[in-house]
């Protein structure tokens, strides 16, 4: 694994090869004086693009590896005086950088990136393409929750079943990245994805996966689903104004305690994040232990943990061993 | 002359670039010239054909270091072609005699090594598509040939006065097909790949909307009208139709259009961002047939350079455009093979005859040049082709200021192998002579 951009290029036991791994580090003790080999590996976080959360999750997660990491968002930096993003990187690689982490708004920068400079690259999140570090966070949950028998009552018992899993992914689909690489990785492991929105946010040509159903009706669909996934609208992508209002939106789209009641009880609720409170789910489910929203935070770490080791080629004695 | 319009024989160029023999069967004791000065070239299985002319390319020029005079006729002397038409969206536009006047100065300071260049105006004043050019003055300095490429006209109102302007010239009227509101602002195909790739999307409804509203309006006027750089199937059925009910119009396709279709965007390499962009299989297919059946008249090239810089900018905001000229031939007739085998000259006569049409047969015709049939006693004046050979571009083979080939790395075949103009050796052996 050298460089890690779109979940579609990646095999099944690749994917799960990762996921094991940071399933491993989540259980590992993270003091281990074992990661101090790292220190004099430097990982570059560049974000092109506003970032909170992915920013500071693979900030963490390079630290907990021991790695130095080395902060750079555009308006501080030479890409502000208009140097190109090519020099940017060829640069790093000149000091001595040995990985690279690129947030873009561009969708081709980090393919780019990749062929310019010999040393890994990793997809942050690519404009509206490809988040994979974030679905590999959210199967890493998704696979917990099965192992913790949440979804017994539907005969799920291990990741032997993950293909009888029915996900619906809810809200602005065509403009989500995090969607696009969710709807990838469901595929690898043959899980039935629904895409489900106002008709202005659903594709409307082949998305590029296997989808089970597309549909502008969520309450229809929404009793078949083990797990749904909101999305928010992203307003800043928007070429047009929205034609659906905030109301109407909530009231057919929104995560909603009356929703729940046509929800099987074992259904579980995801959000990328950041989440809009009480449009798109509301607060006591998002604080209820049907919401998985946290642990997606917490496995985020591990599953960018196990990316940075697999694509670095970090040796760390005895963690493939646990 | 059989069917295909290929003829066989033997042929002699004397030193002094005339064409001193053709025949089936030439003894070369019977040559009125020096036998020791003669330099054959073993060209059996080879074919020639009168110089390619390409009728869209942008060489840039003036101020602008992506492409100049020199560079950009030396690619298209290695691509086969003898004549240019140079397009008018340069910086600033091409748009008055002045502006004509100074691009021929520069031309005839350049070494363009026999290659003519010929300067199209726009259509409109800094081609923002508002107020028309003072066609009268430019037809006056010999301009023939109008565009705004790079936009379209989408009043309908400067399109008429156009169309009207010149109506009864011999000026061709040139349209880059282009609704403003259906290509949005797109970067590629709005499709199945644009919405897997999560990239704004070019609906084709930006090319069919703009030809059918200018088939209308030349139901009305009749002008020379070309449409250029057709791209999807919609557009050459609407220009068969046309055809049909007897306008008179005519129409191009460029190489890449014909080679390659929207699936090269899944690189995100935005050296195959182009406008019109890149079209599913199936139109690919449909622009390939048009070909056949002469509904499409001419193969163009829209060569367009653009620096590395640019292009290695994000591909949203990358230019449009990519590298044609040298390629041209080539990339041409393999898409018209389409992966057929060649055993000898006769599996490709068909193809090898709808691309000379394509790139110097109907171009000639529309633009008024004469018909370049090679005939003994005269200079000598064709491009000679091996379309047996392959070739593979790479970056040490560009001759552009720029390096944007969409093709580097792909097996290309056919090769053009010389090139006379004017009865002096341009090309020798893939080689340009100076």
């Amino acid at each position: 694994m050298v460089n890690f951009i779109d979940i579609e290029k990646f095999t099944a036991d690749e994917l799960l090869e990762v996921a094991e791994l940071a399933e491993n580090y989540k259980n590992f003790d993270l003091n281990s004086p074992i990661f101090l080999n790292n220190r004099d590996k430097i990982v570059a976080l560049i974000f092109l693009e506003n970032s909170t959360r992915t920013r500071i999750s693979f900030e963490i997660a390079a630290k907990k590896l021991g790695l130095t990491v080395i902060g750079f968002d555009s308006e501080k930096s030479s890409l502000e005086k208009g140097e190109t993003i090519k020099d940017t990187v060829l640069t790093l690689k000149a000091l001595g950088v040995n990985a690279i982490v690129l947030r873009a708004s561009s969708a081709s920068s980090v393919n780019q990136v990749s062929k310019w400079v010999d040393i890994p690259v990793i997809n942050a999140g690519n404009a509206m393409r490809s988040h994979p570090t974030q679905a590999m966070g959210d199967f890493v949950t998704i696979r917990e929750a099965i192992s913790q028998g949440r979804f017994k009552s539907e005969n799920i018992n291990s990741f032997d079943d993950f293909s009888k899993l029915k996900i619906g992914i809810v809200g602005d689909i065509i403009h989500s990245r995090v969607a696009r690489s969710l709807g990838e990785l469901f595929e690898r492991f043959g899980a039935k994805t629904y895409l489900i929105g106002p008709e202005e946010l659903l594709p409307k040509f082949d998305i590029g996966f296997r989808v089970e159903g597309i549909t502008d009706d969520f309450k229809t669909c929404l009793p078949e689903l083990d797990i749904i996934i909101a999305l928010r609208i992203q307003l800043e992508r928007l070429t047009e104004p929205l034609l659906v209002n905030p109301i109407f939106y909530r009231e057919r789209y929104g995560i909603t305690g009356s929703l729940l009641e046509s929800a099987k009880p074992s259904t579980l609720f995801m959000h990328p994040g950041p989440q809009v409170r009480d449009l798109e789910i509301d607060s006591d489910i998002i604080d209820s232990d049907r919401s998985l929203i946290l642990k997606q935070v917490e496995n985020s770490i591990y599953s960018r943990m196990a990316v940075l080791t697999k694509t670095m080629g970090l040796e760390i004695d005895g963690i493939n061993n646990l | 002359m059989d069917t295909t319009g290929l003829v066989e024989a033997d042929l002699v160029v004397d030193p002094k670039g005339i064409v001193a023999a053709i025949s089936k069967e030439i003894n070369v004791n019977e040559l009125p010239v020096d036998i020791s000065s003669i330099v054959q070239v073993e060209a059996g299985g080879s074919v020639i054909m009168p110089p390619f002319v390409d009728m869209h390319c942008h060489l840039r020029a003036i101020v602008q270091i992506s492409e100049d005079y020199e560079s950009g006729c030396r690619a298209a002397a290695k691509g086969g072609f003898g004549y240019l038409m140079s397009m008018p969206n340069t910086d600033p536009a091409t748009d008055s005699v002045d502006s004509v006047l100074k691009a021929r100065t520069l031309i005839s300071n350049s070494e363009t090594m026999g290659v003519k260049v010929e300067i199209a105006s726009a259509i409109t004043k800094g081609r923002n598509g508002v107020k028309p050019v003072d066609f009268e003055s430019l037809i006056r300095n010999q301009v023939r040939y109008f565009t705004d490429d790079g936009s379209g006209i989408n009043d309908r109102e400067v399109m008429q006065t156009a169309i009207r302007t010149l109506e009864g010239t011999d000026c061709i009227l040139a349209q880059h097909l282009e609704e403003k509101s259906a290509f949005d602002s797109g970067i590629m195909n709005l499709g199945d790949v644009s919405t897997k790739l999560g990239l704004a999307g070019i609906s084709k409804n930006a090319e069919v909307l703009m030809l059918a509203r200018d088939i209308e309006l030349l139901s009305l006027n009749s002008v020379k009208y070309h449409a250029m750089h057709l791209s999807v199937a919609e557009s050459v059925e609407l220009v068969k139709k046309a055809k049909d009910s007897g306008l008179k119009l005519t129409c191009e396709v460029t190489p890449h259009h014909l080679f390659f279709d929207e699936t090269e965007l899944l690189s995100l390499d935005p050296n195959f961002k182009v406008n019109p962009p890149l079209r599913p299989y199936a139109d690919v297919v449909a622009l390939r047939q048009g070909l056949l059946d002469k509904t499409i008249d001419v193969i163009a090239t829209d060569h367009a350079p653009h620096r590395a810089a640019t292009k290695e900018m994000p591909i949203e905001t990358a230019p449009f455009g990519m590298l044609g000229l040298q390629t041209a031939f080539s990339a041409a007739f393999t898409s018209l093979l389409d992966n057929k085998d060649l055993n000898s000259l006769n599996d490709c006569a068909n193809e090898l005859t709808v691309v000379m049409r394509a790139m110097s047969l109907n171009p000639r015709r529309i633009l008024g040049l004469d018909d370049g049939t090679v005939v003994k006693g005269e200079k000598a004046n064709f491009v000679l082709i091996n379309p047996m050979k392959n070739m593979v571009q790479t970056h040490g083979d560009i001759e552009s200021r720029s390096q944007n080939s969409p093709y580097l790395g792909r097996k290309l075949r056919g090769s053009i192998e010389y090139l006379f103009l004017e009865g002096e050796s341009i090309l020798m052996d893939g080689k340009l002579t100076k």
